[in-house]
This record gives structure tokens, C-alpha cells and sequence, in this order.
């Protein structure tokens, strides 16, 4: 390598290492910061979107649009998820700690066909269990979490969401 | 003590609640401007020597010996004596006890907390959670009946270890109000990961509330519903391990329950409390905490670990 | 008494010497399965260097699987008993597996270069040493494959590692194995004190010898006294492990922090036996880039033996948050301040070396360069963690992981490669790519501090230390995914480093002469040197000599003039001299290839794996093939009793392994007595504490018999006088009496054991820890007693068959040694007994 060549390349690189020392340090989204990502993020979700938006023979998707969950927000669904700690019985895909296995794994549960064995695995079914799952299964161990219809639509949208379908 | 979700508020996610750098209490203050003229003093020495590098090797003319009296003898001397004069004076006042503190006398066990408030008078057992009055001085007594453990929380003061055999003493002074994070500092075994605790700051008129408000027998069963939890409890043999006053007195081998639901968090700092977490920490505590002295309770029924569940989650 | 004939009856060197081969087939090396026989410094040095490079390796990837399982928050990717094994053993091998035999792997390939000898004094200890370290880093590796890997973090700390926390076998393949490990550090430590002490060239005085020399020698004299605690330790922990005795247990009058003095009483020496020798590295590579002397040889000589004497004051920094009494934090946090003071002399002296010319960027160069910039770094880090206030918030947290890996991986490793790349052409002829070396240092610096320097940050912000995984959100998960991501790339360039060394072997640019223009004695010959080093010794008249004596370097090595050029005896052979003056002393005889080292070690292996398996009836085989191994290695003829010409400085001749106290077999004795004084210094501690400690315990412990103890002390007394006996009639010649008071000494040695135990029968070792180190401690001399007795009986029987000539007494004189050392161990464990007793 050519010394000028040299000397642009190790600079280079000793700015790359201290813009990544300097954003390990940073909590996460700090203000100007989001401002930056946070449209490359909405960008980046906008084509998966597309690409997820139907098969390619032009037909409508009656599985995916049997699976939309209206009004139904998977951001906030994950926030609930860590916070009511469905983890420490679920294991569920995407949520930081969430590898409980008292019951079963919520991975890919798009492509369940039923809920706990009782409910069929559509929209409605998810969040009526989710809002109460005793009602549905009196000998089921999964305690009524005293979830609100909004929040167990969230939770219902982000399940769908995860991992295909 | 109650935040959204109709659940008390935890540390858990609390970005900055288990850092030295954020000082709530009179032990961190100290401590910190040392940390950061330190740094900076350093930082500055630091980059004089490299400087003197660059310096070395375009130099022609050789150097003379003074330069290793200044450089090796004469700054880290000074250095030295500065940071003794300074540190000196501040130990003192981390390790100075108050004769009116309140003292708590936490055991570490593996791999929980053993908090009793006040053990040489109203003796208020609790466990994993501990509440402090702001502004009045604090003695912590470190205990430990199995292997060494170490008492931490970073934004109120530095550390002190738990070793079998031997009583430490902590003074903490809370200096603000708020919730804090601590963790066992010295390795104890397969989850000391996983041996965390809260720690909650209130203003000292609503601590004596809460004080008042914690001892006392179990206010449970308020709901009929409840009952049936509690039931469970006592058949299923809980009360070997846990005590809970004015239900099942006198095992000191688990935490104390009597007001479990009212803390933030489960298995020492590790998830959110609730009804939820609850159920997965009976059904299956060894996965969720390998190592842990309490065996997995996976013969409950479905409705029994609910109600279980939902009783303890009530005691508050 | 001399004779210069050769014919003597009584000289066996004819026995011994190969009277038809030539100098270069006297000291050609075996090759094939018989290469392992070999005991050449040059062939062992390289064996510590590859292993200990091997164990390096594991470890990194030990370390990669760390930072893997901590790169996101709540990761998966290790369980949490996984994780303890994982980051145990990647400590235990780095400490332990790696760094000291890397650097004992340097000190024994270069000592006898830089010296001007032909190998090291003990060549067969080096290569039984080198046995024992790879069958203890197998032994300890191999805990992998019975899924028992130690998993209480590399210090081991009690009550965790106590039998009742710590069930199976992992904790004693630790203690076993790196104990068997352990013992190739002590053996390197006698070897390094003696050659440096015995075997320079004439003209070499203790000032005019390479400062690496004196790295050297005073990190062997740090490991001799060091490392003694830690093999107490572990011998202690064992003891509580199999055979339940309660040192450590407070309801029972022990104390767990016996075990971290203990420890620490060795492992903050330790860190410094790992750093002098780098810097020692750094202060002979330096000059040479530079092209001048390095600068303040006198002050640096200074600064190292200050520091490895103030190293052995710190050790209680390590136990700050313990709730020591503040007097003693402020002591130990001054006493810790204060080796900045010698660590500063001697950075300051390579940076002002730097003056002194125009310095070349070469690789080792470059390396130089990183270990000020890491080294300082981490040297100012530790300062703060001095403060004992700052040290309450840091202690147990990334700030010392990172602290610890900057003085580490800047102190030693960086060093380390420098100096692999620096004698890499003396070790295999060619010469290392300067452009791949450039990559891979770049490569290990950014990733070095890529991972470990945000960790300070990473400490501050409240990470504990030994944690298989942490909480989302609470500000670690950044600088971890940051340092994982650094980690690798550290790797990166140590990956290329390994790729360059296979490169370089097949097609790097021969070597000439003197690559580098080095000053000292190891480039004399081009590369690759001969495995005799040395033609003839050659005289040494300054610091420099390839600098200053022009001599060297003007003609082929071969033609240079010095001593023992010829070989009456054809035998191995090399100058000895005067420990302290360097005067040529003695004509110091080395051996030829031969099985006892492997054996001896072989043997030990095979009874500490056999106590691990608890196959007792195989710990006493291995036992037994260790004494016919030793015995053999021990019996040879001697070769002293004449005197011969050394063909330097007008006809001088003198004795061939001289019957004095300056031989370096009594040199070895004594290094090898001060390694024992320093056990047996270890457990008097322990004792001392827990009486200190635990004064109710001590005082109820029953009381040793006063009689018994003072006959075992009059017994201890009598043996001196046996051993200063037997010396004195052997010397006279007076071969038949001396012999029989050596069968008096095999009487005697056992009788006094048995006085000792017959004091200590009162006391139940079980029944407190105070009455436990008071049987450690009869243990142990029981030991030496039993060394005394085999030692004697071979005396006596070498004596009594007539093996002995006039002037062959050398063996007699060290056993007089060692019967006043055995006997001081004696007296002063009656007079604790009898401190007790009253």
C-alpha cells in the first residue's frame, strides 16, 4: 500500500473505532439519533411489508389477511410482552429473556392451528384467550393476566407477526 | 409503589439503575468525583507519555537522566501522595458508622437476599427488596452461612463482601428518592447472574408509612377467590421453606412471602412481579434460575398453580 | 586433592564420555521417537514455547465463547454452568498454561545464548519440568471430556470450592493438575537462578550481563518464593476435599479468607512474573532498533529487583471489599501506589532509549510501540484501582477485567510477539513477512482495544464481573456487543500471525548473520545456530559484545577463540564460574540424552492423575516409577575429582564440577531449599493467621506433647550434626565411616518423623482448622525427612560399594545442606508445638 493510501485508510479506520466506541456508550435512541434511523427503520419495515404483501400471481393472500390483527400495533405487543414477563413461561422469539418452558413456544405461531388446543388460531381467537384463558380452559395453568382487549390485540398482532405468515 | 400495568414499578429496562456513575447516595457522591479527577488526571498523563514518545523518536539529541528521575520517580510520586490525600479522608468517611443508623442485616444466601429490618428490635423479616429512608443514615450487617457473597448497589455506595464466619458493616446514606438496582458482586455459583435486588428510596415519612404498613400479619385472602391459593400453599408444603406471618410462621429456608406481591421483582432482580411470572417461577424455577434451592413445582394442577399464583400476587 | 591423569581409577568420565565421537556428534540431538529424550535447552525451549502457544490458543477460544454468549443481552448461546467452566478454564490456561510457560519457554531457549554457555546448568530438570507442565495442562484439558471442567472462576475461592458447594471432581482436576503444572514453574525457577548464577562466559560480571538476564533472574526468585503459597493452598483445599479437614470452615476455627491471602500471597507476584520478563523482552529489543545501549541499565537493574521485592507487599488489594481493618487498606493501597515507582523508571528508561538514535519500524518494533501505549495504560488503570474508595465501586466489575487484560495483553502478549517475531529467525532461519506483521499487529491492537476499552465504561456503568448474562436495558448491552466485536477481531490477527508463521517456514527469505544487528551473544552464530551455541566460549568484555568486540562478527563463528574448544573427555561440557564475580570457577559437565527426566515425570503424573481417580494402589506405582526415575537420573558417577585446561588465559585449568559451595549444584540447592523455606513459610502463616484470626479455636485445640516435640527437636539437631559428619569424613577421604554415618542419618530421619507425629498424636486434625495446619505442618517435614533418608541411603550405598573416588564428595555436601535446612524446618515446627503446648 502506497504511504498516502496508507495514512487515508488507518485514519479512516481510527474514526470508524471511535464513532463505535462513542455509540456503544450511548443509550439507546437518544434524540438526534432517532431522528436519523427511525425513517431508515420505517423505510426498511415499508419494503418487507412489500415483499410479504402477497404472492407474486397477483392473487389476494387469504391467509395473511386472515391473520391481520386491525388496530393491533406488534411494537407496542412486544413492550407488553417484556412487560408482563410471558417469558418466564413462553419462549418467545424477538423478546430479549423470553425462554421460559413451562408452556409451549410461541415460535412461529402464525402457523398454528389452534390456540391452547381450544380456540381456532385466528385474530379473534388469539385475543379472547389472551384475555382471559381460564374462561376458555378452566384447567389450564395460564392466570388470567388481567390483560384489556387493546393491549391483547397488540400482543396478538406481534405474535402473528413473528417468523413468517 | 404502583406504576402502569396495574404492577409496581421495577428496575428491570431502567437504563442507568445499576451504575456508579449516577450518585444517589452519600457513599457514590464521595466516590465519584474521585473516579472522574482520576480519569481525567490520568487521561492527561496518559497522553503526555505517548506525546513523549512521538517526541523520543524524532529527537536526535539523547536524553538525560533527569529524565528518569522526573518521569519514573518524581510524577508517580506526586501522583502517589495526591491520591492517598484524597482517598485517605474519603474511606474514612465510607466506613464510618452513625450510632443512630437503622440496621438492616441482609444474609446472602444462594442466590437470594435475606433482609431483616431493625433485627435487634422489631425484627421485620423480608427478602430481595429493600426500602430505605431517604436522608437518614443507614448500617448495613453483611452476613453469609454459605459461600461468599457481595453486597452492591452503585449508585448509592462501593461494595462490601458477605463471607461465612464474619459480620461487615455497610453505611449507606440515600441521598434521593427513586428505585436503584444492586447485584452480587463475587461469584457464588451457577446463577450468580442471576442475584440481583431492588432497592427503593422514599422520603422518610413515607418510609416509616411503609414500615408501619410492612410488619404485621399476611393481608391475604381479601378476595374469596384468594382463599383457595392459600390452600394450596399449605398443602403443597410451601410453608417448609417459606414463612409468611400469620399464615405459616418460622421457616427461614426460602424468602419471606408475607409481602411478596408488593415487590418489583422476582427471583432476586430477574423478571417484572406479577401474577404471571409467579406461575412460571413455581412451575419451573430451575430453568428460569438453575442452581436455585427451591425444587420446581410441577405437579400442581393448572387451577392450582393459578391460584397459587394469584395468592401470592396478592399479598401485598 | 587433584589428578590431572587421566588414567585414575576412580575418575569414571571414560564411563561416561563417548570416546569415539567428535564434538558436533557428542552434542547432536536424538531424532525420531528418540528426540524425546533430549534434555538440550534449545530443543526444551521450544517445546514450552509451541505448547504454551498451543494452551494460548484454547484459551482465546475459550475467551471467543465468552464474548459470544455476551454479545446480546439474555443470550443463549452457553448455559450458565457451561459459562463457569468456560471462563474458569480460560483463565486457569492463560495464567497457568500459558503465560509462564511461554516465558520460562524464552527464558530456557535464551539464557544459555545470552550467557555464552552451551545449555543450562540442569538441562534434565529443564525437560522434566517441561514434562510436567504438559502432562498437568493434559490432566487439567482432559476434565473437559469427563464434563467435570472446573467452573469456580481461575482463583478458585472457598467456601465455593469446598467440598460441599462444589460436588465431583471438577475443583480437584484443577488443584491436581495445575499443581503437577505448577511444578515445572518451581523447577524452571532453580534452573534459571543457577545458569544465570553459574554458567556466564568468562569476563561475564553481573554487571556486564544482558538486562534480560536480570528480568530473568529475579522473576525466578519471585516464582521460588511465590508460587510456594499457591501450592500450599491447593494442597490445604485438596486435603478439605478428600479427606474433610476443616481449614477453611469458620464453625470449625477456620477462615475463607486464609484461602484468598494465600492465594492472592501468590497470584499478585504472579502478575508481576508475567510482566518482567515481557519488559525484559522489550529492553533488549528496544536497543537493537535503536542501535545504542539501552538507556539507565543501572537504574533499570534497580527498578526490576525493587519491584520484585515490593510485588510481595500488595497482595491485599486484591481483597478490599473483604472488610479488612482500614489501617491495613491503607497500607496495602499505598504499598500498591508505590510500584508505579519502578514500573515508571523503566518505561521512562525505554522511552529516553528511544533518543539515543534513530529507531527502525520494523514489526517488533511496532509491537514495542503498542505494549507502551496498552501497558501505561493499564499501569494507570491499576493506580486508580489502588484508591481504595474508587476500588469499592470497580472491584468485581469489566472496569478490572479491563484494567487486567490492558496490563496483561499489553505487558505480556504484546511483548511476546514481539519477540517472536524478533527470534523467529534464530529459531527456524527465515525471516517473518514485515507486511503481514504489520496487519496482524494493527488487527490485535484496534481489536484489543476495540474490546476492552469501553469496558472501563462498561464496569463503571455496574457489570459485574463472571457473569453468564445480563439484563436488557440498563446500559451494558452497546459496549458488549462493542467488545465482542473487538474480540473477534483480535483474533483476526492473531489467526494471520499463526498463518504467517506456516507461511515463513516454507517460503520466507533466508536469515543472514545478525539479522537485525542485535548486540548480544545469541546472534553470533547466522541462523540457525548450532546445537552446542558455542564452538569454544568465548571472553566477554562489555555489555554489547557484538557491538564492542568486533572479534565476533569478523570472522566465522566457528574460528572465534575462547575456552573448551577441546574436549579431552568427550564429554557435554561448559564454563562454570564464580556466582557472584563471573571468575571461571569450574568446568561444569551437562548430560548427554537420556529417559529420566520423562520418566520421573511420567511417574508423578501417573499418582497425581491416579489420586484424582482416588486408584490409590496407582498412585503408589506412579510413586515407585518416579523414585527409580529419580534415583537413576541421581546416580551417575561423578565427575568431579580433576581438573583440566580451558584453554583460555595462559594455560588456565580448572576442576571439573567443583566440591564448593559455589557449585551450581549447591546453588540449585539452596534455590530449590528457598522454594521449600517458602512452603513451609506458607503454612507457619496459615497457622499465624488462625491463631490470630480465630484465637478461641486455637486455644481449644489440645495441646501438642511437649516431650515429644522436644526430642524430635534434639533428633532434628542430631541430624544436622550427621550431615555436617558425613561431609566432613568423605572429604578426608575416609569413604567406609562416611558412609555409615549416612545409614545413621537413614535411622535417624524417619525416628524424628515419627517424634513428630508423636507430638501432634493428641491433636484431631478434624476438629479444628488450627490443630489441621499443625499436622500440615509435620506433614510436610515428614516429607523432607523422608528426601533425607532415600538421599542418605543412596550415599551411604554409593560410598560403602566403593562408587566414590577422592574429591567425588559433591553429593555429600548437598545433603549436609539439606540435613541443616530439614533440621531448621524441625526445630522451628517443635518450637511451635511446643509455643502451643505452653
Amino acid at each position: 500500500m502506497g504511504r498516502a493510501a496508507s495514512i487515508v485508510a488507518g485514519l479512516a479506520a481510527l474514526a470508524l473505532c471511535v464513532l463505535a466506541m462513542i455509540w456503544s456508550a450511548m443509550p439507546p435512541m437518544a434524540g438526534p439519533a432517532r431522528a436519523v434511523v427511525a425513517p431508515l427503520a420505517d423505510a426498511a419495515h415499508r419494503v418487507v411489508a412489500w415483499y410479504r404483501s402477497g404472492p407474486a400471481d397477483g392473487h389476494p393472500d387469504w391467509d395473511a389477511a386472515a391473520r391481520e390483527v386491525f388496530g393491533g400495533d406488534a411494537g407496542i405487543g412486544a413492550d407488553l410482552i417484556a412487560l408482563h414477563g410471558c417469558g418466564a413461561c413462553h419462549a418467545v422469539p424477538g423478546i430479549t429473556g423470553a425462554n421460559g418452558s413451562v408452556g409451549p413456544s410461541l415460535e412461529g405461531f402464525a402457523r398454528r392451528s389452534y390456540v391452547a388446543g381450544i380456540l381456532p388460531n385466528e385474530p379473534g381467537g388469539l385475543t379472547r384467550w389472551l384475555v382471559d384463558p381460564p374462561a376458555h380452559a378452566p384447567d389450564t395453568a395460564m392466570p388470567d393476566l388481567g390483560l384489556t382487549e387493546e393491549e391483547a390485540r397488540h400482543i396478538a398482532a406481534f405474535l402473528y407477526g413473528q417468523g413468517g405468515g | 409503589m404502583e406504576a402502569d400495568g396495574g404492577y409496581a414499578d421495577s428496575t428491570l429496562g431502567l437504563w442507568g439503575a445499576q451504575s456508579s456513575l449516577v450518585n444517589a447516595g452519600r457513599g457514590a457522591d464521595a466516590i465519584l468525583p474521585l473516579t472522574i479527577g482520576m480519569t481525567v488526571a490520568f487521561g492527561v498523563v496518559f497522553v503526555l507519555v505517548l506525546a513523549l514518545v512521538w517526541f523520543a523518536w524524532r529527537r536526535d539529541r539523547p536524553a538525560g537522566h533527569w529524565w528518569l528521575w522526573s518521569g519514573g520517580i518524581v510524577l508517580p510520586l506526586v501522583s502517589i501522595v495526591a491520591l492517598m490525600a484524597i482517598s485517605t479522608p474519603t474511606l474514612r468517611a465510607l466506613v464510618t458508622e452513625s450510632d443512630d443508623a437503622l440496621v438492616i442485616e441482609v444474609t446472602g444466601k444462594q442466590f437470594w437476599w435475606d433482609v431483616v429490618y431493625d433485627p435487634d428490635g422489631i425484627a421485620l423479616r423480608d427478602a430481595n427488596e429493600i426500602v430505605l429512608p431517604r436522608g437518614r443514615p443507614v448500617t448495613f450487617r453483611l452476613l453469609s452461612d454459605n459461600v461468599i457473597h457481595s453486597f452492591w448497589v452503585p449508585s448509592l455506595t462501593g461494595k462490601m463482601d458477605m463471607i461465612p464466619g464474619r459480620v461487615n458493616m455497610l453505611p449507606v446514606l440515600a441521598e434521593e428518592t427513586g428505585r436503584f438496582r444492586g447485584q452480587c458482586a463475587e461469584f457464588c455459583g451457577l446463577s450468580h447472574p442471576r442475584m440481583a435486588f431492588e432497592v427503593v428510596v422514599l422520603e422518610p415519612d413515607a418510609f416509616d408509612r411503609w414500615l408501619e404498613r410492612t410488619q404485621g400479619e399476611a393481608r391475604d385472602a381479601a378476595r374469596p377467590e384468594i382463599v383457595e391459593g392459600r390452600n394450596v400453599f399449605l398443602d403443597a408444603g410451601c410453608a417448609a421453606c417459606h414463612a409468611i406471618r400469620g399464615v405459616a410462621e418460622g421457616a427461614r429456608l426460602g424468602p419471606d412471602l408475607t409481602r411478596v406481591g408488593a415487590r418489583g421483582s422476582l427471583g432476586g432482580g430477574m423478571w417484572r412481579m406479577n401474577q404471571g411470572t409467579l406461575a412460571g417461577w413455581i412451575a419451573d424455577v430451575q430453568d428460569m434460575k438453575p442452581g436455585a434451592q427451591m425444587p420446581s413445582y410441577n405437579h400442581l394442577s393448572g387451577p392450582e398453580l393459578r391460584a397459587l399464583s394469584a395468592y401470592l400476587a396478592s399479598l401485598e | 586433592m587433584t589428578d590431572t591423569a587421566p588414567e585414575s581409577p576412580h575418575y569414571t568420565a571414560h564411563r561416561k564420555g563417548e570416546a569415539d565421537k567428535d564434538f558436533d556428534a557428542i552434542w547432536a540431538q536424538p531424532s525420531g521417537i528418540r528426540s524425546w529424550s533430549a534434555v538440550n535447552h534449545r530443543i526444551v525451549g521450544k517445546r514450552f514455547l509451541v505448547t504454551g502457544f498451543v494452551f494460548f490458543l484454547i484459551a482465546g477460544v475459550l475467551a471467543l465463547l465468552v464474548r459470544t454468549q455476551l454479545i446480546v443481552p439474555e443470550n443463549t448461546f452457553l448455559d450458565s454452568e457451561t459459562y463457569n467452566q468456560v471462563f474458569t478454564m480460560h483463565g486457569t490456561l492463560m495464567m497457568f498454561l500459558f503465560a509462564i510457560p511461554m516465558l520460562e519457554g524464552f527464558a530456557v531457549y535464551l539464557i544459555p545464548l545470552m550467557v555464552g554457555a552451551r545449555d543450562l546448568v540442569f538441562p534434565r530438570l529443564g525437560a522434566f519440568g517441561y514434562y510436567c507442565f504438559l502432562f498437568g495442562g493434559i490432566l487439567v484439558l482432559s476434565s473437559f471430556l469427563f464434563d467435570a471442567a472446573p467452573a469456580g472462576g481461575w482463583f478458585m475461592y472457598v467456601p465455593l470450592s469446598t467440598s460441599d458447594y462444589t460436588e465431583g471432581l471438577s475443583a480437584d482436576f484443577w488443584l491436581i493438575g495445575i499443581t503437577l503444572a505448577e511444578i515445572a514453574s518451581v523447577t524452571a525457577a532453580v534452573e534459571i537462578i543457577a545458569s544465570i548464577l553459574c554458567s556466564r562466559a568468562p569476563g561475564m560480571s553481573l554487571t556486564k550481563m544482558p538486562v534480560l538476564m536480570w528480568y530473568f533472574l529475579v522473576t525466578a526468585f519471585m516464582i521460588a518464593v511465590g508460587f510456594p503459597p499457591l501450592i500450599i493452598a491447593s494442597i490445604l483445599l485438596e486435603s478439605e476435599r478428600l479427606l474433610g479437614l476443616p481449614f477453611f470452615d469458620p464453625s470449625l476455627g477456620g477462615d475463607p479468607l486464609l484461602w484468598q491471602h494465600l492465594f492472592w500471597l501468590f497470584g499478585h507476584p504472579e502478575v508481576y512474573i508475567i510482566f518482567l520478563p515481557a519488559a525484559g523482552i522489550v529492553a533488549t529489543m528496544l536497543p537493537t532498533f535503536v542501535g545504542k545501549p539501552l538507556f539507565g541499565y543501572g537504574f533499570v537493574v534497580a527498578a526490576v529487583v525493587t519491584m520484585g521485592v515490593i510485588s510481595f507487599g500488595l497482595w491485599a488489594h486484591h481483597m478490599f471489599a473483604t472488610g479488612l481493618p482500614i489501617m491495613s487498606l491503607t497500607l496495602f493501597s499505598a504499598a500498591s501506589t508505590m510500584v508505579a515507582i519502578p514500573t515508571g523508571v523503566q518505561i521512562f528508561s525505554f522511552i529516553a532509549t528511544l533518543t539515543l538514535g534513530r529507531p527502525r519500524l520494523t514489526v517488533p518494533m511496532l509491537f514495542i510501540l503498542g505494549f507502551l501505549f496498552i501497558f501505561v495504560l493499564g499501569g494507570l488503570t491499576g493506580v486508580m484501582l489502588a484508591a481504595v474508595p474508587f476500588n469499592l465501586q470497580a472491584h468485581d466489575t469489566h472496569f478490572v477485567v479491563a484494567h487486567l487484560h490492558y496490563v496483561l495483553i499489553g505487558g505480556f502478549v504484546f511483548p511476546m510477539m514481539g519477540g517472536l517475531y524478533y527470534w523467529m529467525p534464530h529459531i527456524t532461519g527465515r525471516m517473518m513477512s514485515e507486511r503481514i506483521g504489520t496487519w496482524v499487529f494493527w488487527l490485535m491492537f484496534a481489536g484489543f482495544n476495540l474490546a476492552f476499552f469501553m469496558m472501563h465504561l462498561t464496569g463503571l456503568r455496574g457489570m459485574p464481573r463472571r457473569i453468564a448474562t445480563y439484563p436488557e436495558g440498563i446500559g451494558w448491552d452497546r459496549l458488549n456487543m462493542l467488545s465482542t466485536i473487538g474480540a473477534y477481531i483480535l483474533t483476526a490477527g492473531i489467526a494471520l500471525f499463526i498463518w504467517d508463521f506456516f507461511r515463513h517456514r516454507r517460503t520466507g527469505p533466508a536469515a543472514g548473520r545478525n539479522p537485525w544487528g542485535a548486540a548480544t551473544l545469541e546472534w553470533l552464530y547466522p541462523p540457525v545456530a548450532p546445537g552446542y551455541n558455542f564452538r569454544a566460549i568465548p571472553e566477554i568484555r562489555a555489555r554489547e559484545p557484538l557491538w564492542e568486540q568486533p572479534e565476533f562478527l569478523d570472522r566465522p563463528p566457528d574460528e572465534i577463540t575462547g575456552a573448551l574448544r577441546a574436549y579431552p573427555d568427550h564429554r557435554r561440557e561448559t564454563i562454570g564460574c564464580d556466582p557472584v564475580t563471573g571468575a571461571p570457577l569450574q568446568i561444569l559437565r551437562l548430560p548427554h540424552p537420556t529417559w529420566t527426566p520423562l520418566i520421573s515425570a511420567f511417574g508423578i503424573a501417573l499418582a497425581f492423575a491416579a489420586t484424582l481417580a482416588s486408584v490409590y494402589w496407582l498412585v503408589g506405582l506412579g510413586g515407585a516409577i518416579a523414585l527409580a526415575g529419580i534415583t537413576a537420573w541421581v546416580w551417575e558417577p561423578s565427575d568431579s575429582g580433576v581438573t583440566r585446561a580451558t584453554g583460555i588465559r595462559h594455560g588456565l585449568e580448572l576442576p571439573v564440577n567443583i566440591v564448593d559451595r559455589r557449585s551450581h549444584l549447591h546453588i540449585g540447592i539452596v534455590g530449590t531449599l528457598l522454594i521449600s523455606f517458602a512452603l513451609f513459610g506458607s503454612l507457619l502463616f496459615g497457622g499465624l493467621y488462625l491463631w490470630n484470626t480465630e484465637p478461641s479455636f486455637a486455644d481449644r485445640t489440645a495441646t501438642p506433647d511437649s516431650r515429644a516435640a522436644l526430642m524430635a527437636a534434639a533428633s532434628g539437631l542430631v541430624m544436622a550434626g550427621l550431615g555436617w559428619l558425613a561431609n566432613r569424613w568423605a572429604q578426608d577421604n575416609a569413604f567406609r565411616a562416611a558412609g555409615l554415618i549416612d545409614l545413621g542419618l537413614v535411622a535417624l530421619a524417619p525416628l524424628t518423623a515419627a517424634l513428630l507425629l508423636a507430638a501432634l498424636l493428641p491433636v484431631d486434625p478434624w476438629a479444628s482448622a488450627f490443630g489441621a495446619v499443625g499436622w500440615a505442618l509435620g506433614a510436610f517435614v515428614t516429607a523432607h525427612l523422608a528426601v533425607v533418608l532415600w538421599w542418605a541411603l543412596i550415599n551411604a550405598v554409593r560410598k560403602l560399594t566403593g562408587l566414590v573416588g577422592p574429591g567425588q564428595t559433591l553429593p555429600d555436601l548437598l545433603l549436609m545442606t539439606f540435613c541443616k535446612a530439614t533440621a531448621a524446618m524441625t526445630l522451628v515446627t517443635a518450637a511451635a508445638y511446643l509455643a502451643v503446648a505452653s
